[in-house]
């Protein structure tokens, strides 16, 4: 317990130490929103990666490998490819050359600016402050079981306060610096402690073959409800036509995989450089971060498999008692030595609190720059900083709000929601934004509020996770879904488990692209702006 | 080539892993130094 305590308080003066040189350095409000667009390499690669991968991303995500199996692993591959790669390469750079020929401090912004549209940087600004307070407190919920866990003597609303004021104090104070420098550390913490893990494993198991070997070896142990849900074993892929196979395909892999390109949190960091330099060494430091990430959390949480049944004689999934949110610390609390559990800790706080951060920054500055500030009249650069501050503050009690009010569960659905709405409204008018001259505002304005709508139409009537909880179409229709009573496992019925945005994405895209064709092109005098010092 | 995994997919899936990390290491060490920005004269 000593140790866990000296971990934490040691962990907690690193980052005090680096909010208040942040905060000494956050003079007016392109420092508080865009750190200045002075950041190195590394803190942007360390805190886009921080900000992307939270607890969840680890404990959730890698319990779902020791129950789904290894077919996560197509998820490792796209969070390197699509969300490092991709994004920096063919997002990055041109986010931040238009951002800057547009002089624009947060996404939103660059979306209106980008379309000469108020409504587009006001709607989108609406559509993240209000819906990224519930991510965030699915992520602070999280920390906070774990914090419960771990400190009995302090209970979990104690714990909801603390690290709620504890994160509140640099990111008001700081700004964007504060939330980069930290989230840097943060990550710097989670790769030692990664890399820890994946090598332990491999060597309790023989090495890289014979560990998933043994694993390859198990699938006749497949409890026989995932067996009917359409996993085969823990490294073969699950049958596509299922409902699991349609859960890890199209939400887990699709979802995530994609959705990862219009996250408003991620997508501002490319406009804090001050050149393509950092965006092309932030790509080699970023993809080793993001494989150390999910690459060894969805491996340890498959192998914890083998360990636990070689030790035990049962399966992770039992072992942890049916919680999947379980099986990676019950795994570390019985393999791993004593010191690495502290500090695994301490990691995940770091994983947690470097994703809250960024969500409440990038909320509070969706309604302070992005809403508020299009209607009350801003006199100076301080008063904008100001008006951000109360921002900042607003989003972050919104965010506790949320963890005190909801259950874990409705929360947890909030996650999806979150990432399914950015896709659906924002992707296809960011992307085209940047690459087509011929997209106009009139289709932008079409793609993101239809996206949006279609999005939520899904969520709300279709897609069983999301629609069952709320129960609105319960109320309605007198089904859980619309497609409740088709033949079980037909097409129609599997449409249930098929995330929004592998619908709803193409009819934006379609929106965006069909609506642009059929109207006039924006002036060439804006677009020759918006262009400039592209390539 | 199979290092164990019951099927070339999930083989595939954690080759492709490494190989978009190697791709992401080697682009940024080839463009270590590239500003991109414009040198003077030069047209957008």
């Amino acid at each position: 317990m000593e140790g866990k305590i000296l971990g934490v308080l040691l962990y907690l003066g690193v980052i005090f130490y680096l909010g208040y040189k942040a905060w000494k350095r956050t003079k007016e409000s392109t420092d508080y929103m865009l750190a200045g667009r002075a950041m190195n390499p590394f803190v942007l690669a360390m805190s886009y990666g921080a900000t992307f991968i939270s607890t969840s991303a680890i404990i959730g995500f890698g319990g779902a490998a020791g129950l789904f199996g290894t077919s996560l692993l197509w998820l490792t591959f796209l969070t390197i490819f699509v969300g490092i790669f991709v994004a920096m390469v063919f997002f990055g750079k041109r986010t931040r050359r238009m951002g800057l020929a547009l002089n624009t401090h947060t996404f939103p912004e660059l979306l209106g600016r980008r379309y000469k549209s108020k409504f587009i940087q006001q709607f989108a600004g609406v559509v993240i402050f209000v819906f990224i307070p519930v991510y965030a407190s699915a992520v602070l919920i999280g920390i906070c079981r774990m914090l419960e866990v771990a400190f009995p003597g302090i209970s979990y609303e104690a714990w909801l306060l603390i690290v709620t004021v504890i994160v509140a104090l640099y990111v008001v104070t700081g700004g964007l610096r504060a939330v980069m420098y930290t989230d840097a550390f943060q990550g710097s913490i989670m790769t030692i402690m990664m890399l820890i893990l994946i090598v332990t494993t491999y060597y309790m198991l023989g090495g890289i073959t014979d560990a998933h070997q043994a694993l390859t070896d198990m699938a006749a142990l497949m409890p026989e409800k995932m067996l009917k849900g359409g996993v085969t074993g823990w490294t073969t892929g699950p049958d596509i036509q299922s409902p699991l196979g349609l859960t890890i395909y199209t939400t887990v892999i699709y979802g995530v995989g994609i959705g990862v390109l219009a996250q408003p949190q991620l997508a501002i960091r490319f406009m804090t450089v001050p050149s393509d330099r950092e965006l092309n060494r932030a790509v080699a430091i970023g993809g080793i971060f993001i494989l150390f990430m999910t690459g060894v959390a969805f491996m340890v949480g498959a192998l914890s498999n083998v360990v636990f049944f070689q030790k035990f004689g049962e399966i992770a999934i039992s072992i942890a008692k049916g919680n999947l949110d379980k099986i990676i610390p019950t795994y570390i609390d019985s393999f791993m030595p004593g010191w690495f559990s502290g500090l695994f800790l301490v990691a995940m706080f770091a994983a947690a609190m470097s994703t809250m951060s960024s969500q409440y920054h990038v909320g509070g500055t969706s309604l302070s720059r992005d809403f508020l500030e299009q209607h009350v009249k801003i006199g100076n650069s301080g008063s904008s900083m100001k008006l951000n501050r109360l921002g900042v503050t607003i989003a972050i009690i919104a965010t506790l709000a949320w963890a005190w009010l909801l259950p874990g569960g409705v929360i947890a659905r909030a996650t999806a929601f979150f990432f399914g709405l950015c896709a659906a409204s924002f992707l296809p008018i960011y992307v085209l934004g940047l690459y087509w001259k011929g997209m106009t505002k009139i289709a932008a304005k079409i793609s993101m509020v239809g996206g949006f709508v279609f999005s939520m139409f899904w969520l709300l009537f279709v897609h069983v996770k999301e629609a069952d909880y709320i129960g609105l179409c319960q109320a309605v229709f007198g089904k859980t879904t619309l497609v409740a009573d088709a033949a079980p496992m037909s097409w129609p019925w599997l449409l249930q488990y098929v995330d929004p945005n592998v619908v709803a994405l193409p009819v934006s895209m379609a929106l965006a692209v069909g609506v642009s064709l059929a109207t006039r092109r924006m002036e060439q005098k804006h677009l020759d702006l918006c262009w400039e010092g592209l390539c | 080539m199979m290092l164990g995994f019951g099927s070339v997919e999930i083989a595939l899936a954690f080759w492709l892993s490494i190989a978009s990390t190697i791709l992401c290491v080697v682009y940024g060490i080839v463009k270590w130094n590239e500003t991109g920005n414009k040198k003077p004269g030069e047209d957008a």
